[in-house]
C-alpha cells in the first residue's frame, strides 16, 4: 500500500528545507508569478531549481503553486514560466484556473496538475469532471465532512488531498471577493486582506443585533486533524497537507514532525489511542498562535470553532535556538539566537530525528570564549556542550505550558 | 436576453410585457440567494404560465453539491428535463458531469460569482458544452470588454446585489449563540456595517449557508451599449431585497432610455491589485 503523502507549505527556501528535513514528503511553494498569497517570499526559478534538487536527494516532492485567477493583463509569461517549471522537473503543480490546467496539459508538461481547493469540490462526480479534463489529483473543499471524503474517496476516481492543519478560510475558497470589495486587494489574485476577521456591526435595520464588546466577526479557528489522521489513512486518501505559507520554519518543524510521527506509528502500530493523539495534539499546540478545531471533520463547525474575541490569539512557545552544528567528540554546540533566553535554564528540543525532549541547557558562550549571562541577541551564534540528545537542524525552545496544559 | 428573478408567478405576464426574456426561479433545497425557491409542482404552474407568455425558466441550481445529494440533484435535474426547463445555473462542476453523463439537454450557465475573470477561462467551459458563462462581479469594464472580444458567450449582472462571500457555515447563527443573544435570527436580510465605517452590506443566512452581499446594487444602465457592442447579449437582473415592481420600474427606465437612479457602477472603473501593502494589512 502506497503510504500517504505529508504535504507541507513552505514560504522560502530555508523553511521549505526544514519541512523536508522534519519529514515532509513533499512540500508546495508559490513562485513570483501565478501564485496566491503574495507575501510569502515567492520563490524564483532559481530557487525552486535549488529546492528541487535537495528534495530529491531526501526523497522528497515539490508542488508549485500556480492558483492565481488571472485576470486578463495576468496571462502574460505563463507559458514559458509552465515550462520554466518542467524543465526544473518539479512533481506538479496546483492551479485554479481551468485554462491554465490546460495549458500545462497542452503543453506536455511532465509534472502532475493538482486542482486547487479553490475550485470548492464536494462531490465526486466533480473528480470525475477534473479527470475527463486529464487531470492528476483534486484538493477537496475544505467544507467536506469525513463521510463525503469517505465516499469520494471509495470511487478511485483520482488522488485525493485533503487539508489538515492550519488556517481555515471562512468562505467557499475562491468564492469570497470581501477583500476586494473592501479593500480593493484580489483575495484571488494574492492581496486578501483577510476582510472576514474585521469587526463588523451587525444590525436589522436601524437596530443593533451585536454587541458592542463583542463585535460580529467571521474568523475561523485553525483546522488541527490529529484525530482524524487513522481515519483518512483507511479512506484511502492520497495527500494530507498543512496550511500556512506564511509561517515560521518553528512551526512548521513542530507540526511537521507531529504528523510525522503520527502517520508513521499508524502505519508501524495500527490502531492509534486517544493518549497518542493527545500527545501529538499537545505537541503541536507549543507551536500555535490561535486556538484550533476539527474544521468540518465533526459536522457544521458550531460557534465554538470560530473567533469572536481579540484575545483568542495566543503566544505560542517560545522557540529559541536553532542548531547548526554538532561537534559529537567534544560534544559542542553551536546554536544560533531566535529568542531571548538565559543559560542554565530548562529548555525542550527537537530535531528531526528526535522527538521532543527535556534538557537543562548549561553554559554558554559567544564564539570568542566569552561566557553569556543572557542569550538576547537574535541570530547571534553562540556555543555550549550538550551532553544529551542533539543533532544538526534541531530546535530549542523553553520549556512552558502547552495551550492544551493550560486548559 | 435579459432574465430576471422573480417573486410572484402573477408578474410573469407583466414580466413578459416589459421585455423580459426568461426568468429564473430557485431549485428547492439546491439554490443560492434565490428570490424564490419552487418545488417540482409549483414549478409545473410556473411553467404553464411562462409558456401562455412566451417565457423561458432557468433554474438557480447554485449550491455545491454534496456527495449525499448527488442521487437527489440527479432526479431533479432529469426532472427539469422533462418539464421542460429551458436551463439551469450551475456553479459546480460536478453538475455538468452528471448533465453530461445523463445526456441532459438543458442550457448550462457557469455562475460561480468570482472564477471567470478571463478569456481562456470562459473559452474552457464553453468547450466543455456550456451555453454561458457568468464574468466574475470585480472585473472593470476594460476587462470584460477584453473578455467579449475574445468569447462573447459570458452574462452579465446588469442589475442587483451580487455577493461577495459564499460560506457553507451558519455564521449569523454561530455568533448569536456565541454572545449568548435571545435574538431570534428568522432568514431575513441584516446588515453588516464595518467597525470604523458607514456602508451597509447585506447578509443573511438559510440552510446552505452563510451570504454576504455588495453595498450597493449595481447598475450597468451606461455600459450596456458597450456590453451589447461587444457582442454580450445575456443580462441579469437580480432583484434580491427588492421586489418585481422594483424589477418592472427598472425595465421601464430602461425602455425610456432613463439611468435607473438606484446603484453604482463605480465597479466597472477601478481596477483591484493583486498585492496587499504590509501597511494596510489587518489581522
Amino acid at each position: 500500500m502506497k503510504k500517504i503523502e505529508l504535504l507541507a507549505p513552505a514560504g522560502n527556501l530555508e523553511k521549505a528545507k526544514i519541512a523536508i528535513l522534519y519529514g515532509a514528503d513533499a512540500v508546495y511553494i508559490g513562485g513570483k508569478q501565478f501564485s496566491l498569497r503574495s507575501r510569502a517570499s515567492n520563490f524564483t526559478l532559481e530557487d525552486i531549481r535549488e529546492l528541487v534538487q535537495f528534495a530529491n536527494e531526501h526523497h522528497a516532492h515539490v508542488h508549485v503553486t500556480v492558483n492565481m485567477l488571472p485576470h486578463p493583463d495576468d496571462l502574460e509569461g505563463l507559458k514559458d514560466y509552465l515550462l520554466a517549471l518542467d524543465a526544473i522537473e518539479v512533481h506538479a503543480i496546483i492551479v485554479a484556473s481551468p485554462a491554465i490546467m490546460r495549458m500545462a496539459k497542452q503543453l506536455g508538461c511532465c509534472f502532475e496538475v493538482h486542482v486547487s481547493t479553490q475550485h470548492s469540490t464536494t462531490n465526486a462526480q466533480a473528480v470525475s469532471f477534473w479527470k475527463k479534463q486529464g487531470m492528476d489529483r483534486v484538493v477537496l473543499a475544505r467544507e467536506c465532512g469525513l463521510e463525503q471524503i469517505r465516499d469520494i474517496c471509495e470511487q478511485k476516481i483520482l488522488p485525493i488531498e485533503v487539508f489538515i492543519h492550519g488556517g481555515m478560510c471562512i468562505s467557499y475558497s475562491g468564492r469570497c471577493v470581501l477583500s476586494n470589495h473592501m479593500t480593493l486587494r484580489d483575495a484571488n489574485r494574492g492581496g486578501c486582506a483577510q476582510s472576514c476577521r474585521w469587526k463588523y456591526h451587525l444590525m436589522e435595520n436601524n437596530k443593533e443585533i451585536s454587541i458592542p464588546k463583542n463585535l460580529f466577526s467571521m474568523s475561523s479557528k485553525d483546522l488541527q486533524a490529529v484525530p482524524f489522521i487513522q481515519d483518512f489513512i483507511k479512506m484511502g486518501v492520497a495527500s494530507l497537507k498543512i496550511e500556512g505559507r506564511m509561517k515560521s520554519a518553528y512551526y512548521l518543524a513542530t507540526v511537521v514532525s507531529s504528523y510525522r510521527h503520527l502517520i508513521d506509528w499508524i502505519y508501524e502500530h495500527g490502531d492509534v489511542s486517544d493518549d497518542i493523539i493527545q500527545r501529538v495534539q499537545n505537541e503541536i499546540a507549543k507551536a500555535e498562535n490561535r486556538p484550533t478545531g476539527p474544521g468540518f471533520y465533526r459536522g457544521m463547525p458550531d460557534e465554538k470553532v470560530q473567533l469572536y474575541q481579540d484575545h483568542d490569539e495566543i503566544v505560542t512557545q517560545e522557540y529559541v535556538a536553532f542548531v547548526l552544528e554538532y561537534n559529537a567528540e567534544d560534544k559542542k554546540a553551536l546554536l544560533q539566537v531566535k529568542n531571548k533566553f538565559f543559560p542554565n535554564t530548562q529548555v525542550e528540543i527537537f530535531g528531526p530525528h528526535i522527538k521532543s525532549t527535556p534538557f537543562q541547557i548549561g553554559s554558554i558562550f559567544d564564539l570568542d570564549g566569552n561566557r553569556l549571562d543572557v542569550c538576547n541577541k537574535p541570530m547571534q551564534i553562540v556555543q555550549t556542550i550538550w551532553d544529551g540528545p542533539i543533532e544538526k537542524n534541531a530546535m530549542i525552545r523553553k520549556r512552558g505550558e502547552s495551550i492544551n496544559e493550560i486548559k | 436576453m435579459i432574465i430576471a428573478t422573480v417573486y410572484d408567478i402573477n408578474s410573469v405576464e407583466q414580466f413578459s410585457k416589459a421585455g423580459i426574456h426568461a426568468i429564473l426561479l430557485g431549485a428547492k433545497g439546491f439554490s443560492v440567494r434565490a428570490c424564490k425557491e419552487v418545488d417540482l409542482d409549483e414549478l409545473k404552474i410556473w411553467k404553464s404560465a411562462c409558456d401562455t407568455y412566451n417565457i423561458r425558466i432557468y433554474m438557480n441550481c447554485l449550491k455545491l453539491i454534496e456527495q449525499q445529494e448527488i442521487e437527489e440533484i440527479k432526479l431533479l435535474l432529469k426532472t427539469y428535463q422533462a418539464i421542460g426547463i429551458d436551463g439551469i445555473y450551475i456553479a459546480d462542476e460536478g453538475i455538468m458531469e452528471i448533465c453530461d453523463s445523463m445526456q441532459l439537454s438543458m442550457e448550462l450557465i457557469y455562475q460561480p460569482e468570482t472564477l471567470m475573470t478571463n478569456a481562456m477561462d470562459v473559452d474552457f467551459y464553453i468547450d466543455q458544452g456550456i451555453h454561458a458563462v457568468c464574468l466574475a462581479h470585480e472585473l472593470s469594464l476594460d476587462e470584460i470588454l477584453n473578455i467579449a472580444d475574445k468569447n462573447s458567450n459570458v452574462e452579465i449582472l446588469a442589475f442587483g446585489y451580487f455577493s461577495v462571500l459564499y460560506s457553507r457555515r451558519p455564521l449569523i447563527s454561530n455568533y448569536l449563540k456565541a454572545i449568548n443573544s435571545k435574538y431570534i435570527y428568522k432568514e431575513q436580510r441584516l446588515d453588516l456595517i464595518e467597525q470604523t465605517r458607514t456602508g451597509r452590506m447585506p447578509i443573511y443566512e438559510d440552510k446552505n449557508g452563510t451570504y454576504i452581499f455588495s453595498e450597493q446594487p449595481i447598475n450597468s444602465f451606461d455600459q450596456i451599449a458597450a456590453f451589447k457592442k461587444a457582442g454580450i447579449h445575456r443580462f441579469r437582473i437580480d432583484s434580491i431585497f427588492f421586489d418585481d415592481q422594483w424589477t418592472l420600474d427598472l425595465m421601464s427606465c430602461i425602455q425610456k432610455k432613463q439611468r435607473p437612479s438606484l446603484g453604482s457602477d463605480h465597479w466597472y472603473h477601478q481596477t483591484t491589485t493583486k498585492v496587499k501593502e504590509p501597511d494596510h494589512e489587518k489581522n
